[in-house]
């Protein structure tokens, strides 16, 4: 598989977000504004490309027995360091971000590519697929914010945009708001997916 | 106290519901909630793991982590205890009572990576909670997420998914599903002692 | 038949990686914690001028009470003028942290937000000068309604009644330190 294949894997035709449907707490949790969407995406992506490199790196030493455990100790020392890097240098994200900072060692996304990934393949092309999947997280967390926020807070990256003229509907920001928007958004993807496969076949046949 | 435990025990079950207003364990709870009985098992079994990792990770973080000042370690100890604890749970459990392990075996290793673990154990560290109270929450939060997702079962059973237009079918009516049940829950919103 | 040698060989090859990586944590610890101190005491410092402004020092005094986090004494002119509280108390999403500025009579000379991680767009609005401001020249007891606030009263952030709580509650803690510590001083 070339490089480029495994970079739009990630961020298209297997993006973990919209197609696997994994770390979904996070994708609720922070999509409440922009800053945050793009600040919990990268972080996360930051530890899919520490976790994917080392667990690469160290996949022959690793017995199969206690993979796991190896695993969720590299990875809760990469979130570790990343908490402590916000925390050091960009404090405002690190406190918005809040507890969901720690509980990235949990998002499903980090240990389904150590699992299926990085424990078989070089460390190049284990960095490259978690810049990949963790940009398709980036970008699927921006799209579900920035939905959000305009609709929610009347704002895009803390600037207002209607606001003053309409109520925004802030429980669009709430927790009913999260679920709904993105059911909503998963369903127009199939929807257009869906027209694009039977467009292909159409072709075909 | 006794005013302290019950609301903190409102806020566990409804007002702070951990699936429904703080989106913890939201995997399990879209992955598992097709049909009620297997909803229950997921839930007993998180509850299980919960009420023990909150009194496990209490003790360790007071004893050891805080006495140390090793603070900055708490994330890999709490996620390690976890594992620990699931791995465990599925050895007892298979050995001394294999019906239930029947009914549970499959969600059994998914519990380490539901967030509401890690989380209610990071929460209590962060709200101060004492060994009791600890326990407390962890029990009730993990009530929450049962209440929710047997609710969530509930209600899929009626869903007859071929009256859905087929791009919603499946994972996205059940995600505006959760939404609708959400915000019955926001009802509950600013309701304390 | 379990192989206790096994056993043995995979459990060092774990300890290995946990040690490595508690040995990287505490590096990166002893490396960015000074920094973080730093910010927060950069931060402390800078709302300090803002919610107590006719003071031109500020210096940290002990606490007198579990509830806070941090006291200050605000001095103009070597002049004490009042006393400047950090505290917390839980909202929405977790700890909200403040700094209330208290003058010699009791009364709030300002409110500023430190750190919080409330929901953008309602309880993070706990952060506008229109909310904050409420909490100027009130005294003791401030109590919070949904609106049309009284004489001790702040209105709520209308969708964030905890978060409005939080901070008022934090406020009520910070005028019962100052008093204290006001006492003491004098």
């Amino acid at each position: 598989m070339k490089g480029i294949e495994v970079l739009k894997r990630g961020l298209i035709t297997e993006n973990p977000t919209f197609v696997q449907l994994l770390g979904m707490c996070p994708t609720l949790a922070v999509t409440t504004s922009l800053k945050n969407g793009l600040g919990m995406g990268l972080s996360a992506t930051a530890v899919l490309i520490a976790s994917n490199v080392i667990i690469s790196l160290l996949r022959k030493l690793i017995p199969d027995k206690i993979r796991i455990a190896a695993y969720i100790v590299i990875i809760a020392t990469a979130v570790t360091l990343i908490q402590m890097i916000l925390n050091a240098y960009l404090p405002d994200l690190a406190s918005s971000l809040g507890i969901f900072i720690p509980l990235i060692v949990v998002n499903c996304i980090i240990l389904a590519r150590a699992e299926a990934f990085a424990s078989k393949n070089t460390v190049g092309k284990s960095a490259l697929d978690g810049l990949g999947m963790g940009l398709g997280f980036t970008g699927a967390l921006c799209i579900i914010s920035a939905v959000r926020e305009i609709l929610g807070s009347g704002t895009i990256w803390n600037i207002q945009l209607y606001g003053d003229v309409i109520q925004p509907a802030s429980i669009i920001t709430l927790a009913p708001g999260g679920f709904i928007v993105l059911g909503i958004i998963i369903g127009v993807i199939n929807a257009i997916k869906g027209r694009h496969e039977s467009k292909a076949a159409g072709e075909r046949g | 106290m006794a005013k302290e435990i019950i609301s903190i025990i409102i806020a566990a079950l409804l007002t702070e519901n951990f699936v429904m207003v703080k989106f913890y364990g939201i995997c399990p709870f879209l992955g598992v909630s097709k049909k009620v009985e297997t909803a229950m098992g997921m839930g007993m079994a998180v509850t299980f793991v919960m009420a023990i990792a909150s009194m496990i990770t209490w003790l360790v973080n007071h004893f050891f982590l805080q006495q140390f000042n090793l603070e900055y370690l708490q994330t890999i100890a709490f996620i390690l205890i976890i594992a620990g604890l699931v791995q465990f749970v599925e050895m007892f459990v298979k050995k001394s009572m294999p019906s239930l392990y029947n009914a549970l075996g499959i969600y059994l290793p998914l519990i380490t990576t539901n967030c509401a673990v890690l989380g209610v154990t990071l929460l209590n560290v962060q709200n101060e909670y004492n060994f009791f109270l600890s326990f407390l929450y962890g029990t009730f939060a993990a009530l929450g997420f049962t209440l929710a997702i047997i609710l969530m079962a509930g209600i899929r059973e009626y869903l007859d998914e071929k009256a859905v237009a087929a791009p919603f079918r499946g994972f996205p009516i059940a995600l505006i599903t959760a939404g609708l049940m959400a915000i019955a829950f926001t009802g509950f919103s600013g309701f304390s002692i | 038949m379990i192989n206790v040698k096994e056993i043995f060989r995979v459990g060092l090859i774990l300890f290995i990686i946990a040690a490595l990586s508690s040995l990287l944590l505490a590096y990166a610890n002893q490396v960015t914690a000074p920094l973080i101190e730093e910010n927060t005491r950069k931060k402390t410092e800078a709302s300090m001028s803002v919610v107590m402004p006719d003071a031109d020092t500020f210096e940290q005094v002990e606490n007198t009470s579990d509830d806070i986090v941090e006291a200050y004494v605000a001095k103009a002119g070597g002049e004490t003028v009042g006393v400047c509280i950090v505290c917390e108390e839980n909202g929405y999403n977790g700890a909200v942290r403040i700094v209330a500025g208290v003058d010699d009579e009791g009364k709030v000379t300002g409110v500023d937000i430190l750190s919080h991680s409330e929901t953008p767009g309602l309880g993070a609005n706990a952060e506008k000068d229109s909310f904050k401001d409420q909490f100027k020249g009130k005294t003791a007891d401030i109590g919070v309604v949904k609106s049309n606030a009284g004489a001790n009263e702040i209105n709520a952030i209308s969708g964030a009644t905890i978060t409005s709580r939080a901070v008022t509650g934090a406020v009520n803690k910070a005028i019962s330190a100052a008093a204290d510590i006001l006492e003491e001083v004098q």
